[in-house]
């Protein structure tokens, strides 16, 4: 009974780390990243700001999109569930349109006719690095509650699916929760 | 034929050229090989290649009137089962065409025989996968090593005949005839606006039927080195589209052939290529690209006919 006992504390204490190997990443089509992520300053249309060192505790979905983005048009109102149902595990999500050419009132107005209601940033609007979004758009990280880079999505997918919210609940680490709505107003 | 005549025939024959019908070549070489993609997709590619030189090891010697043309429409789909795991299926559709054989006149010195014809049609099918053995990531670079496996199959026809009702020589069949073992690694790294690419592709031939010979043709060794620049924009975040530049230098080291069991001295050698090249990205679902191979170091053996250079341009969907 000690020895299952033990065996059954050694898992858990593995599983964080076995959730965030490079192998169950690419098994989700995702890249394996580990590096500090670039600090970086976000305005919403509301002037709030919000530093990335904020955040710490926190996991983080930095996602960057823009209006002219065909494949963002579909991935955008999947991360819509997503954003709702890891908030209350303290995942906060955010939004970076990179449009060069749109204002932040269209971009907001855009995503809301995408149907999507998480606050979206304009990233020249801030302070963020463009090495980000080098690889084009859509792209997407998770950063851990330690501020670290864990994990790069390029291209589209589907947030709402089952696969990426069991991803998102295993490296999420419960803290208090910080909802969209505290973090931008 | 007895064995004393087919002798005769390789020695007299200098015609065999280093441009055989390697028509997964183009996975292995050019701006974004198929090698390095990911996700799924179609591409088609349209090669044109021209033989009107002929090489005495490296040395350009006089051509007595001979030419040889290729044209080849590739169709390819691939398709990443995981991030790790890509297959790739190509389909090329060829047409040949050649004028003139190169025989070894009674001086020494080559000659061309009267000959015309070609062929048209399905070639070689192949067959690749890709296995990345190695990825590391940052924020700024990806890196991959990957292993290539695949088969060429003998689907392409290899009893065409020439105007004159002559079989047509192997390099202006349409297949090899031949089932070809295809191994290779595939290293890319990104930084920024620069990538580089570079390429091995081994193919271990068999020995096919063509007419009424057994022909082998030799294992050859595809590489290719390639460094690309992203010109516009220089930061994204205007639209998806994307040009690039890219330069590179990619050959073809092939083995000498054999014809009925007999090793032909006119066969096999090294082509060097310099490959500058253009690539759009239209959106996010469509590249065209276009490459001009140009032939800058033959090393042939015996004497031969060598490539001036291949021009190829291609769309791929991305799905």
């Amino acid at each position: 009974m000690a020895c299952f006992a033990l065996l059954a504390g050694l898992w858990l204490i593995a599983l964080p780390a076995f959730g965030q190997d490079a192998s169950y990443f690419e098994s989700q089509h995702m890249q394996r990243l580990d590096e500090a992520a670039p600090d970086f300053l976000l305005s919403d249309p509301y002037g709030s700001t919000l530093n990335l060192s904020e955040l710490r505790g926190h996991t983080v979905i930095l996602h960057f999109w823009a209006t002219w983005c065909e494949p963002c048009r579909v991935e955008l109102p999947t991360l819509e569930g997503l954003a709702h149902q890891m908030a209350e595990r303290g995942v906060i999500l955010l939004a970076v349109a990179i449009d060069t050419e749109a204002d932040a009132a269209r971009v907001q107005r855009y995503a809301h006719d995408l149907g999507v209601s998480f606050p979206v940033y304009l990233a020249r609007e801030g302070a963020i690095s463009d090495r980000y979004w080098s690889w084009g758009v859509p792209v997407t990280y998770l950063i851990d509650p330690g501020g670290r880079l864990i994990a790069r999505s390029l291209g589209p997918r589907n947030w709402a699916s089952a696969s990426m919210q069991t991803l998102i609940t295993q490296i999420a680490v419960p803290v208090t929760p910080k909802s969209q709505e505290s973090i931008s107003r | 034929m007895n064995n004393s005549l087919i002798g005769f025939a390789v020695a007299a024959t200098l015609g065999v050229t280093n441009a055989t019908a390697c028509d997964y070549c183009l996975i292995s070489q050019g701006i974004s090989p198929l090698l390095v993609q990911n996700g799924a997709g179609l591409k088609v590619a349209q090669r044109y290649t021209r033989l009107d030189n002929v090489y005495e090891g490296t040395d350009k010697v006089d051509n007595p009137g001979v030419k040889e043309e290729y044209w080849a429409t590739e169709l390819s789909g691939f398709y990443g089962f995981s991030e790790r795991f890509l297959v790739l299926v190509n389909v090329p559709l060829r047409k040949t065409r050649g004028d003139g054989e190169l025989i070894e006149g009674p001086d020494g010195k080559p000659e061309s025989e009267h000959m015309t014809g070609g062929a048209a049609g399905l070639g070689d099918l192949s067959v690749l996968g890709r296995y990345t053995l190695f990825s590391h990531h940052t924020l700024d670079t990806s890196t991959l090593l990957a292993g290539v496996f695949g088969l060429k199959f003998p689907t392409g026809s290899t009893n065409q005949h020439s105007d004159q009702g002559e079989y047509l020589d192997a390099h202006l069949q349409l297949g090899t005839g031949s089932t070809d073992l295809l191994l290779g690694v595939s290293a890319n790294h990104v930084l920024g606006r620069y990538s580089f690419s570079t390429n091995l592709l081994d193919s271990i031939t068999g020995e096919g039927e063509t007419g009424d010979t057994r022909h082998r043709f030799g294992n050859s060794l595809n590489y290719d080195v390639t460094g690309k620049y992203r010109v516009t924009p220089t930061v994204v975040g205007k639209s998806p589209n994307e040009l690039f530049l890219s330069l590179g230098v990619n050959g073809e080291y092939r083995r000498r052939e054999k014809l009925d069991g007999d090793t032909v001295p006119d066969s096999g050698g090294n082509t060097i290529y310099l490959t500058p090249g253009i690539q759009y990205l239209a959106g996010t679902h469509w590249i065209v690209e276009t490459t001009w191979q140009y032939a800058v170091y033959h090393d042939l053996n015996e004497t031969q006919l060598g490539e001036n250079y291949r021009l190829v341009a291609s769309a791929t969907y991305l799905f």
